[in-house]
């Protein structure tokens, strides 16, 4: 795959269609390949495709408004674009998506404790190991063969469900505590794309600065709603994440409610309203206070 | 030189702590412990620098009650930092010049600084990233620590203020870590950083900082981590029956770092804060305090979730032509 990845961008960039790809290549620490940007034919050959291209690089796309680009894409990376698409912050003719059928990125973390250098089934990604959907769901070109859904599981959400309110407010006052507030889960996210963060708002203060525990929840949480029917579930906060907190079953929490209540997934397809940005006297009320 | 067993000498930091508030590894940072007991080494070093001791991520600086009166935070308590690398004392002496100046000291810093028994420990094995030995020192030196021990397995070889290593109860010993020194050395990789800050200078205005930007999704991550980042930011905690001044940590690498009130953002673009991170670290460091700005301890380049490494970018820096 990595060939014909490299094959194709060294086409769009000479034909001009592109004036620049974004894809990975071999990174300077152990099990990391790593964003990079080819802005020459000849630059092609550092391209490279592995189950440690971890990043979803839609987060760069922000950048790079009203030019004419070529993306590398999983299938969560796609989705993330149509994601985009759909929410008005890019334009389908100005991205050439490069699509690459996935069979799932390895932890290289977990795989360096345990001192392992060779990727197996036990360290894809919770979020790999039940994709839905491995294969772009849009692309100018497929670099494969297409690759079958894995099975849809959510024990990893149904293990803090089944706590009750104050196990799981322990568990998430416990697991939270942890974030330094460095905002690599909100900088890694193709979807967190706000000029000016909640967060970052000063006037007034909504979140106070520092490690407060109330303050650390609110930041933590507030993320998580403000990507409910939104969130792509690509993992790219969660492995960016240097206190490794588990910011991937708040998410998929949201994701498995909003496609219980309203049936509805984001990224998949350009037609579909978002799902917070439409309104359907049928839907749900239950879960209001 | 002297030594000391192992249990002996974590027996007697148990003991003083209570006298001592101990600051020791506890897995991905340090944390002040009740028992030594609760110490754990994940690997050589911590994720979290123990810099939040010196300046702490949150701290408050004073407070006020309704009626205005206000009360001034004192750092008074004595501490022990426990099981710093020589790299992250470095970090400390060059925090220093920028905390403890003529002009403007800054009393809780200082206050910290003065007030905290720092006990180093030496890198036998150091890591893969690091890279200390570039910036003129290296993995066995004591530098501004009191006490820096050397692991010998189930002994530490001790050198550092004979007041200390008598309060330890350390004895004499024949023995030296030369050997352990030149070949910790020898497992470093060194980057060039000679002519460094004249280069960058000479390519500030340059694409260079466009195109390393590229990559970095400019997170806080390798701020926060570093031993020897320092920005913060100053709020008023404001509550109905008083209030509090604290100082928080902050990251050039944010856009709201420099904003401006009058909305002017004189680092809006990604670039201009990459940009910002390496020129403090590698040209305004040195040209303001003869000293680099980086320890070399591989943190930003280990964490980075996008693997920019700064190591690469010193070297392509070197080699710029554009």
């Amino acid at each position: 795959m990595t060939e014909k990845i490299r094959e194709i961008a060294r086409r769009i960039l000479e034909n001009g269609e592109v004036e620049l790809v974004i894809g990975f290549e071999k990174g300077t620490i152990p099990l990391k390949s790593r964003p990079v940007f080819i802005e020459k034919p000849e630059d092609v050959e550092k391209l490279i495709w592995d189950g440690f291209c971890e990043n979803n690089l839609a987060t760069y796309l922000r950048r790079y408004k009203g030019r004419k680009v070529g993306i590398v894409a999983k299938g969560c990376d796609s989705r993330a674009i149509v994601n985009l698409i759909v929410e008005g912050q890019l334009n389908r003719e100005d991205v050439y998506i490069i699509g690459v059928p996935c069979t799932g990125m390895y932890d290289r973390r977990k795989m360096l404790r345990d001192g392992k250098l060779e990727p197996s089934d036990d360290y894809l990604f919770m979020n790999c190991k039940t994709c839905q959907y491995p294969t772009p769901v849009l692309y100018d070109e497929l670099v494969g063969e297409e690759v079958s859904p894995r099975t849809r599981d959510y024990s990893d959400v149904g293990t803090i469900e089944k706590m009750s309110s104050d196990e799981r407010w322990e568990w998430f006052q416990r697991e939270f505590s942890r974030c330094i507030r460095c905002y690599a889960c909100r900088e890694a996210c193709p979807m967190c794309f706000c000029e000016f963060c909640f967060v970052d708002e000063n006037r007034p203060e909504w979140v106070e600065g520092g490690i407060h525990p109330s303050d650390l929840g609110f930041w933590n949480l507030g993320r998580a709603f403000h990507l409910a029917g939104r969130c792509v579930e690509c993992g790219a906060c969660e492995r960016a994440c240097p206190m490794e907190l588990p910011l991937m079953v708040l998410n998929r929490k949201m994701a498995k409610d909003v496609k219980e209540i309203f049936g509805y997934e984001p990224g998949v397809s350009l037609d579909e309203k978002p799902v917070l940005g439409t309104f359907n006297p049928e839907d749900r009320e239950d879960f209001i206070l | 030189m002297k030594r000391i067993e192992k249990n002996k000498f974590y027996e007697k930091l148990n003991d003083l702590i209570g006298e001592y508030r101990v600051f020791a590894p506890f897995g991905d940072r340090y944390r002040y412990i009740e028992d030594v007991s609760e110490i754990r080494f994940d690997g050589l070093l911590t994720k979290m620098s123990p810099k939040a001791h010196f300046l702490p991520q949150e701290e408050e600086l004073f407070r006020w009650d309704e009626r205005e009166n206000i009360k001034v935070k004192d750092v008074n308590d004595k501490y022990i930092v426990f099981g710093m690398r020589p790299c992250e004392v470095r970090a400390l002496s060059l925090l220093d010049l920028v905390f403890n100046t003529e002009k403007f000291p800054d009393p809780y810093y200082i206050n910290r600084r003065k007030n905290t028994i720092i006990i180093s420990i030496a890198c036998n094995e150091p890591l893969e990233t690091c890279f200390c030995t570039s910036f003129g020192y290296g993995p066995f030196t004591k530098g501004d620590a009191d006490l820096m021990l050397v692991d010998m397995g189930d002994y530490f070889l001790g050198e550092g203020d004979e007041n200390i290593l008598d309060l330890f109860g350390f004895t004499d010993s024949e023995e030296d870590y030369k050997e352990l020194k030149e070949k910790a050395e020898s497992k470093i990789k060194r980057i060039e950083i000679q002519g460094i800050p004249e280069k960058l200078e000479q390519i500030r205005e340059t694409d260079f900082f466009k195109k390393i930007t590229q990559r970095c999704i400019t997170c806080g991550t390798c701020t926060f981590l570093c031993p020897t980042c320092y920005c913060f930011d100053i709020q008023d905690r404001n509550r109905l029956n008083g209030g509090k001044r604290v100082r928080v940590w902050d990251s050039c690498m944010f856009k709201i770092y420099t904003q401006e009130t009058s909305g002017h953002n004189p680092r809006y673009e990604e670039y201009r804060r990459v940009r910002q991170r390496i020129m403090h670290k590698f040209a305004y460091y040195p040209s303001l305090y003869n000293q680099y700005g980086c320890v070399g301890c591989g943190r930003c380049v280990t964490y980075c979730p996008v693997n920019f490494d700064i190591r690469e970018v010193i070297r392509e820096a070197g080699g710029y032509n554009g």
